[in-house]
C-alpha cells in the first residue's frame, strides 16, 4: 500500500517565476516566497516522498475552447515548461498516474487523461523552486479547473481529493506520495479590481488550515471564491481533502500588490 | 456579463489570438508592431477589433472579455506587469468616509 504523507499548498503567480522589478518592496516579498517554496523542497525531501501529486489549474495556456477539461491527469512519461526563460522539466509516475485514473473512474470521478501535454505557470512557477530542494522526485500533474467556468465546486473538490487519497492506499506499491494544490490566494487578474487583495477572507483560510478544519473550506461557494479573489482554493482544497483535517501550518502569508501570497503545509501526519 | 471566468462564444476568436500571443513572443512582437494585420490573421469580428483597439481592460472586462486574454493582452502584451505597482493596477482603496464636505 503506498502511503499519503503530506499535503501542500502555494501560490502559483507568472511573477515567482518571472521575477519583475517592480519594486524593492516587492522583490523582497519574492525572495521570501522563493524561501518558504524551497522549504516545501525541503520537507518533501525529509518525508522520503518519491511521488508528488500536484493539483494545478490551467489558465486556457495548456488547454484551448476547442476542448477543454474540467478535470485531467496527466498519464504521459515527462512534460516541461517554458516560461519567462526558464525551464521546468519533470518525470512522472506513470505506474501510479495510470491506477490513479482507474480508480477514479471506478469511484466515479470521470476524469480525462493525457499522454503528451505541456506544462504552464500553475505547475511551473511553484515547482521550479520547489524541484531545486526536493531531490529525485516523480511528479503526476493533476488539472483541476478552478479559472474556466463553467467550473468544478469547491466541494467536489474536496470529494477528490478523497477519492485520491483511497486510490493512494490501494495501490499496490509501497511509494511515499504527497499532495500540492497550486494558486490563490486572493488576487484578480484581468480584471478592474487587480490589485485589491480580500486579506480577511485570506485570513480565515488560514485559520481554517492551522486548526485543522480544511474539510470546512468545501462548503465555500464559487460565488464566494469569486467574490474574494480565492476561485484557485479549489486545488488547495482538493490537496486538503486527501490529508484530512489535520491542522497545519502557513510558512508565509505576504500581501503584495496583486496577490495575497500564501505557502502551506500539512505534513503532520 | 454570465458568470467570472465564462467565455463568451462572441469572443472566441479574440481569446484564441490572446492566448496564442501569450504563448509565442514572436507573434507577440509581432502584434506590438502590427496589430491589424494579427488580428485579421485570427479573423477577428469588428466588435473585437475594436475591443483591443481600445486597450482598455475595464471596458472589455465589462463588455464580457475572459480576464485571462485581458491579462495577456494588456499585461503581458502592453508590458504592463513590469511597470511600477500602482501604474499597472486598476483598484484603488476607498477613501474613508469623512464628514460630508471635507
Amino acid at each position: 500500500m503506498a502511503r499519503l504523507v503530506g499535503a501542500y499548498m502555494s501560490s502559483h503567480a507568472p511573477q515567482i517565476i518571472l521575477q519583475p522589478k517592480v519594486s524593492d518592496e516587492y522583490v523582497a516579498q519574492l525572495a521570501k516566497v522563493h524561501a518558504a517554496l524551497m522549504n516545501i523542497g525541503e520537507r518533501i525531501r525529509r518525508k522520503g516522498v518519491e511521488t508528488l501529486i500536484v493539483f494545478g489549474s490551467d489558465h486556457m495556456e495548456t488547454f484551448f475552447l476547442d476542448n477543454y477539461p474540467q478535470l485531467l491527469l496527466f498519464t504521459g512519461e515527462s512534460s516541461s515548461a517554458h516560461f519567462g526563460g526558464r525551464e521546468v522539466s519533470i518525470r512522472n509516475d506513470t505506474e501510479l498516474a495510470t491506477h490513479l485514473l482507474y480508480s477514479l473512474l471506478d469511484q466515479g470521478f470521470d476524469v480525462s487523461f493525457s499522454q503528451e501535454m505541456r506544462l504552464d505557470h500553475p505547475f511551473a512557477s511553484p515547482l521550479y523552486w520547489v524541484l531545486k530542494t526536493a531531490g529525485d522526485i516523480r511528479v503526476i500533474p493533476f488539472h483541476v479547473n478552478s479559472n474556466v467556468s463553467p467550473r468544478v465546486t469547491p466541494k467536489r473538490c474536496y470529494q477528490l481529493g478523497q477519492a485520491v487519497r483511497r486510490a493512494i492506499e490501494s495501490y499496490d506499491g509501497d511509494q511515499r506520495v504527497a499532495v500540492y494544490g497550486t494558486g490563490g490566494l486572493s488576487h484578480y487578474p484581468g480584471t478592474p479590481l487587480y490589485g485589491k487583495v480580500d486579506v480577511e477572507a485570506d485570513q480565515l483560510i488560514t485559520r481554517k488550515i492551522v486548526e485543522g478544519k480544511g474539510s470546512e473550506l468545501a462548503n465555500l461557494t464559487s460565488k464566494w471564491l469569486d467574490e474574494t479573489g480565492n476561485f484557485e482554493l479549489r486545488t488547495w482544497i482538493a490537496a486538503l481533502g486527501a490529508v484530512g483535517d489535520v491542522p497545519g501550518e502557513i510558512l508565509l502569508y505576504e500581501r503584495a500588490y496583486h496577490i495575497g501570497y500564501c505557502v502551506a503545509a500539512v505534513d503532520g501526519v | 456579463m454570465r458568470e467570472l471566468f465564462f467565455p463568451e462564444l462572441r469572443f472566441y476568436r479574440l481569446h484564441k489570438m490572446a492566448r496564442a500571443i501569450h504563448l509565442d513572443s514572436g507573434l507577440r512582437k509581432r502584434f506590438r508592431e502590427d496589430p491589424e494585420s494579427v488580428m485579421n490573421e485570427f479573423g477577428l469580428t469588428e466588435e473585437e477589433k475594436a475591443l483591443v483597439r481600445s486597450k482598455d481592460p475595464v471596458k472589455m472586462f465589462n463588455e464580457g472579455v475572459m480576464p485571462y486574454a485581458i491579462f495577456y493582452l494588456i499585461w503581458e502584451a502592453e508590458g504592463w506587469i513590469f511597470l511600477p505597482p500602482e501604474k499597472q493596477t486598476l483598484y484603488r482603496e476607498q477613501p474613508a468616509v469623512g464628514p460630508r464636505g471635507l
